[in-house]
């Protein structure tokens, strides 16, 4: 007995010392990570933003590193390879991230490889599958008031492939416009909006045949319009009331499940037309088939920016990606795209 | 799987249980017979019972000394008693057969009680005056080492050998007893007891016989040093002294067992369940002192009546009231005054329990806690009739309800709650024969929790207060119940119980509104319609005693539930066993498998006691528990002793808040979808000793212990700790008594901190990346995403508290005893509760924040206590 118990104190050290294991929140260094935030879509050329991710509770100011000198490759699955350059474009200045492009646009029911490989930050990988066009049939539009707000109501009813689950996503975005003015010399077309442009014009403005045209043309900056939903069958009623207003509107699969489903959603009308020349463009609304992972990161997404500022941060939920030794979301879509003006435009 | 394991175990119940009940049938040892012979010879003896008992005895002749003279004596009244006597010291063997006695040749000579018929003895034990039934009394025979052990209601039953016995009455803090006895058939004796006027603060309960159960018993009294809240005993802080129990600071009901949730353990007062057992947040039990009999924990072996949690059953009994006088206690300290009065309404026939307390003033308790408000009260009523020797009805009724409010700012009344429980009981004990008693109740319990918090609406251009809003919930619980238990002694060695219970229950989980003002009215939440469910439950075990060093106790639960369209039944096998080397060394091991189909889910996000309770649904299925644990005990001559115990213990279908739906929104249809439903698994070892002197006790206990959870919809499936998985748990306990009337006490606890969840990293707003922005985005510099690796990945500091007390108690000298405690609370004023936030936004600095709360700092107090 008394060798029995000698033992078991021993296992009861053992135990004891083993477990002395401590988990504090310290400030201990970790590594920053590379992040992807894309979303390539059928038909769109190529757009991968790329950051840094970066610690947080060590006192160090917030702010995001760029990523300049990464080298960017989409493989399809049949072996063809795009690769990706920094775009310096000022349509990009003010992203916090370094966006990288490519001319190349993807195809429906594609599967496309991601790598990336920076010097300082290692190499990420991540992939994904472009999803088959929405089919939409019955799309209409009608002006409507929801809770005193005046809104545009989109109905449309989707026709679903039996074979294939669809991940509904919902949104509508405004397009920023830019005026773009220009004249015909000599047979040659000139932009009046380059410094060089304009000296000609002034040089040349005189002669006979020489005129200043106006254009808008679609630029890379949007502004997001809230949308509304009764539709009981959308994830954002798991997460929300439907009385409240949503940047997205999700529709799983399940609900449509290979079969026409009609719904609707209604957009604010709020920021359709704006006298400030600068916010002028045209409202995009998007019906879009998304990969599973990015319909989860956006789900979560909208959920993570509805509690963000109530919540403390311990209690959020970070939205999950799949990017294999860093951070964020490489995903596609199939889009559905009706553009509408509302602003008087030149 | 379950059905292999199981219908073996059925068997074993049965085979267990079945020969001994059948032993029961008389057999015709038991013929009256009266001998004409004073003395002759063992022949002339058989003949006589051949020719006149009408039972004939056959034998070989030579088998024994048939001409050997014997004198069997007057008081030998049965054939059994005559046989036993003649044949004394003959090698032979008895057998009977087809009504008949055949004496055949055995090796040894015939044991002393060999033929002595059995007979029952039995009764119950109270305490002398009040009557008051007491539980765990020992009524034993030290010559035959024959014994048996009270239940709650002071029933015992003995099978005994006719002739002259000599029985020894005993129990803790009682003088013991010593009964001589001459049996001749079943016979009832109830046995008082007398109370020691003064004893130890501090009781050693552990007998030195074979363990009977794993669980744990707190009397009154006995941890009473340890246990006081600002100056208000309370015997459930008692439990926190133990291994495996742990105190959890911001939860309602903070007691944890064994990795378990608070929904997890099964509180009875009187065998009524409560939902919510405390007042002040679970600060403080709904556990009176002042008329508190009896608490028991039972936290891996369960008893078969036992069911419906996974973690833990707290079985606290009141007194019944006494019988012959009127007398009471009161206390007065900073917290609460509370009196409990007993005494006949009918002399030996009826007796009442009243016990009242109510909290203190506000202004007392704000001089150390200044944003804490809070008004309890709780009555309880006791009223216990004597229909006869054989029938008693209890009649029960217990109301408590808290008022609580919580300010975070000055003038701003933040959080608010009020919730309350009612309980009532009618029960009727009766002794169905010399070795069976049966026990009946009705049962209603009703819980109700109404919370709401306010917040401020703010413009978004100047950054002014512009309107105040409140959150409301409301969640309601009504549960009503019949049950029986019957109780049968088979022999001296099997007991077997069994019974039965119906279950009506009615929750109402959860209903907001968003409000001008903090609701007040429970009333005004009608909106969701309640959710009703049934449960059958039917149990048996047999406890047997295989010889002096082993006892086995076998039981099977089984319950049926349904709720609306959903049907669930649930077989859970129980076993206990213990095996004594010796007076000083023991091993138990047990297995329990528990059922539970009320959930609790508590939102972190809604403030304080946001609790609401689901019922198990097609989607929602029941929560199960497995639980091994095998312990040793030890213990030692001189007031030592020491219990080590380990043990694994297995969860399914634990719930929680599925990730990112954060609290229920008012729709009847869609609530089981907020819940998420996985795996959890706890395992640890438990260590408690005891050192007991004239002078100074003791106690220490340390638990070690890992808890985890899977959810697949968390953490990516991974699992993680359980938000109280604390690795290390220490506590030390000790009084010193400076002579017979002072003592000085103090208590310090230890343990490792708790997990939480804090982001580490951050990267851009998607949103942003794909440069698009929102107009409406009034959290421009919280553009980011806050990146996790895991969940409860970092642990809080430990925490840890020293409490001081020192008593006065003079020896009594007429009716009234007094005592005085003076003590500190949390003397160095340690928090109670850590929690860890970020700041930070963009292109500011990132910092964390610790909070450290404490619901109260360093707190000095003084109660007085007088027994009338």
């Amino acid at each position: 007995m008394r060798h029995l118990l000698s033992c078991f104190t021993f296992i009861c050290f053992l135990l004891v010392t083993l477990s002395c294991k401590k988990n504090l929140y310290s400030d201990q260094p970790k590594d920053n990570e590379l992040v992807i935030l894309a979303e390539i879509t059928a038909g769109d050329s190529v757009k991968v933003p790329i950051s840094k991710s970066i610690q947080v509770g060590s006192g160090g100011i917030i702010s995001f590193e760029e990523v300049n000198s990464a080298s960017v490759i989409i493989t399809r699955a049949d072996g063809r390879i795009w690769k990706l350059r920094l775009n310096t474009s000022p349509d990009f200045a003010g992203n916090p991230a370094s966006v990288y492009t490519a001319p190349q646009k993807p195809r429906y029911n594609a599967t496309y490889t991601l790598q990336v490989q920076d010097p300082l930050s290692g190499t990420i990988t991540a992939q994904t599958t472009i999803p088959p066009p929405v089919r939409l049939s019955d799309f209409d539009t009608s002006g409507d008031i929801r809770y005193g707000v005046p809104v545009l109501k989109c109905r449309f009813t989707l026709t679903d492939s039996p074979d294939i689950s669809h991940y509904y996503v919902f949104e509508a975005i405004k397009q920023l416009v830019r005026l773009s003015h220009y004249f015909y010399w000599q047979g040659s077309r000139y932009d009046y909006d380059k410094p060089e442009g304009k000296k000609l014009y002034q040089q040349v403005s005189s002669s006979p045949g020489v005129k200043l045209f106006c254009d808008t043309l679609p630029t890379n900056i949007f502004k997001r319009l809230n949308i509304f939903t009764d539709d009981i069958n959308v994830d954002n009623a798991q997460a929300s009331s439907l009385d409240s207003s949503f940047r997205r509107i999700f529709l799983p699969p399940r609900v449509v499940s290979g079969q026409s489903y009609t719904t609707s959603f209604s957009i604010d009308r709020k920021y359709f037309t704006t006298d400030d020349v600068s916010s002028r463009g045209r409202v995009l609304v998007l019906v879009k088939s998304v990969s599973p992972e990015l319909y989860n990161y956006l789900f979560w997404y909208e959920k993570y920016k509805s509690d963000i500022g109530s919540v403390p941060p311990g209690q959020l939920y970070s939205p999950p990606g799949n990017i294999q030794n860093g951070l964020g979301i490489f995903g596609g879509s199939a889009k559905y795209e009706s553009a509408y003006y509302f602003d008087r435009l030149p | 799987m379950r059905s292999t394991l199981l219908y073996p175990f059925l068997l074993i119940v049965c085979a267990l249980s079945g020969p001994a009940l059948l032993a029961q049938k008389r057999s015709i040892l038991y013929h009256p017979f009266h001998s004409n012979l004073q003395k002759a010879t063992i022949k002339e003896f058989l003949d006589e019972i051949n020719a006149r008992s009408g039972v004939q005895v056959e034998y070989a002749s030579g088998s024994f000394h048939a001409d050997k003279i014997v004198s069997p004596g007057n008081e030998v009244v049965t054939l059994g008693a005559l046989l036993q006597a003649v044949l004394a010291g003959e090698k032979v063997k008895v057998l009977e057969k087809n009504d008949k006695i055949l004496l055949t040749p055995a090796p040894a000579p015939l044991a002393d009680d060999a033929l002595l018929p059995l007979y029952s003895f039995f009764g119950i034990v109270s305490e002398e005056g009040s009557r008051e039934p007491l539980n765990d009394a020992t009524v034993w025979e030290p010559s035959t080492h024959k014994g048996a052990v009270t239940n709650t209601h002071g029933y015992f039953s003995l099978l005994l050998p006719e002739g002259r016995h000599l029985l020894e009455i005993t129990y803790a803090g009682y003088r013991s007893k010593t009964l001589e006895l001459d049996l001749h058939w079943d016979s009832r004796s109830d046995i008082s007891l007398s109370h020691k006027e003064e004893i130890p603060e501090v009781i050693v309960s552990a007998s030195n016989g074979i363990r009977k159960s794993a669980g744990d018993k707190i009397t009154p009294g006995q941890y009473d040093a340890y246990n006081n809240f600002l100056g208000e005993n309370d015997a459930l802080r008692s439990l926190y002294l133990l291994p495996g129990v742990m105190n959890v600071t911001d939860a309602t009901n903070g007691l944890l067992v064994r990795g378990g949730e608070q929904d997890g353990n099964l509180f009875l007062l009187d065998g009524n369940p409560v939902f919510n057992p405390t007042h002040m947040l679970g600060a403080l039990s709904i556990v009176n002192r002042t008329s508190m009999k009896s608490m028991q924990l039972f936290k891996s072996d369960f008893p078969s009546k036992f069911g419906g949690r996974l973690s833990a059953v707290i079985d606290v009994h009141t007194k019944d009231g006494n019988m012959q006088k009127w007398g009471g206690e009161a206390d007065l300290n900073f917290l609460a005054g509370s009196f409990t009065v007993e005494g006949p309404l009918k002399k030996d026939k009826t007796a009442i329990m009243v016990s009242f307390r109510h909290s203190m003033f506000n202004a007392l308790l704000n001089l150390f806690q200044k944003d804490f408000s809070n008004n309890f009260y709780d009555v309880h009523v006791k009223l216990t009739h004597l229909l006869d020797r054989n029938n008693k009805l209890m009649m029960n009724f217990y109301s408590g309800v808290d008022n609580l409010n919580l300010q975070v700012n000055d003038n701003n009344l933040n959080n608010r709650q009020q919730w309350g429980n009612r309980v009532a009981s009618v029960g009727w004990t009766h002794l169905l024969s010399t070795n069976a008693f049966i026990t009946t109740s009705v049962n209603t319990s009703d819980y109700y929790n109404l919370a709401g918090y306010l917040y401020t609406i703010y413009d978004d251009s100047t950054g002014q207060p512009v309107n105040r809003r409140s959150f409301n919930t409301y969640s309601s619980i009504a549960h009503y119940t019949a049950k029986t238990q019957v109780e049968v002694r088979v022999t001296n060695t099997v007991k077997f119980n069994f019974g039965g219970e119906a279950a009506f229950t009615r929750i109402k989980p959860f209903e907001s509104k968003v409000d001008s003002t903090l609701a007040i009215d429970a009333g005004a939440f009608q909106s969701f319609t309640p959710l009703p469910f049934r449960e059958y439950t039917l149990y048996a075990e047999s406890e047997i005693n295989a010889g002096k060093h082993f006892l086995l106790r076998p039981g099977i639960h089984f319950s049926a539930y349904r709720f609306k369209d959903f049907h669930y039944t649930s077989y859970q096998p129980r076993l206990f066993a213990a095996y004594r080397f010796n007076a000083t060394h023991q091993l138990y091991l047990s297995y329990a498998s528990m059922t539970q189909y009320l959930h609790l889910l508590t939102n972190p996000s809604l403030g304080i006691n946001s609790d609401t309770w689901v019922p198990s649904t097609a989607s929602l299925i029941p929560e199960v528990s497995r639980t091994v644990d095998l312990g040793y005990t030890f213990k030692g001559k001189k007031g030592l002793s020491f219990t080590a115990g380990s043990y694994w213990k297995q969860m399914d279908h634990v719930t929680n808040y599925a990730e990112g739906k954060s609290f229920f929104i008012n729709t009847d249809s869609s609530w089981e979808q907020n819940v998420e439903t996985g795996k959890g698994w706890s395992y640890g070892l438990e260590l408690m000793g005891e050192k007991n002197s004239e002078k100074l006790n003791i106690h220490l206990a340390y638990t070690l212990s890992w808890n985890w959870r899977k959810f697949d919809q968390i953490n990516q499936g991974r699992r993680f700790p359980f938000k109280y998985d604390r690795r290390h748990n220490f506590n030390i306990a000790m009084t010193y008594k400076v002579s017979k009337s002072k003592d000085i006490s103090m208590l310090w606890m230890i343990a490792s901190g708790d997990v939480f969840t804090l982001p580490e990293r951050i990267y851009p707003d998607y949103d942003n990346a794909q440069q698009i922005s929102s107009p409406d985005d009034l959290l421009r510099d919280y553009r980011f995403i806050y990146h996790f690796s895991g969940v409860n990945d970092y642990r809080t500091l430990p925490y840890h508290r020293l409490d001081l007390s020192a008593s006065y108690h003079p020896i009594r000298k007429n009716r009234f005893r007094f005592k005085w405690t003076a003590g500190i609370y949390n003397v160095y004023g340690s928090p109670g509760q850590y929690s860890y936030g970020l700041e930070g936004t963009l292109h500011g600095k990132s910092i964390v924040i610790v909070m450290k709360n404490k619901l109260f700092n360093i707190t000095p107090y003084i109660s007085s206590t007088v027994n009338f």
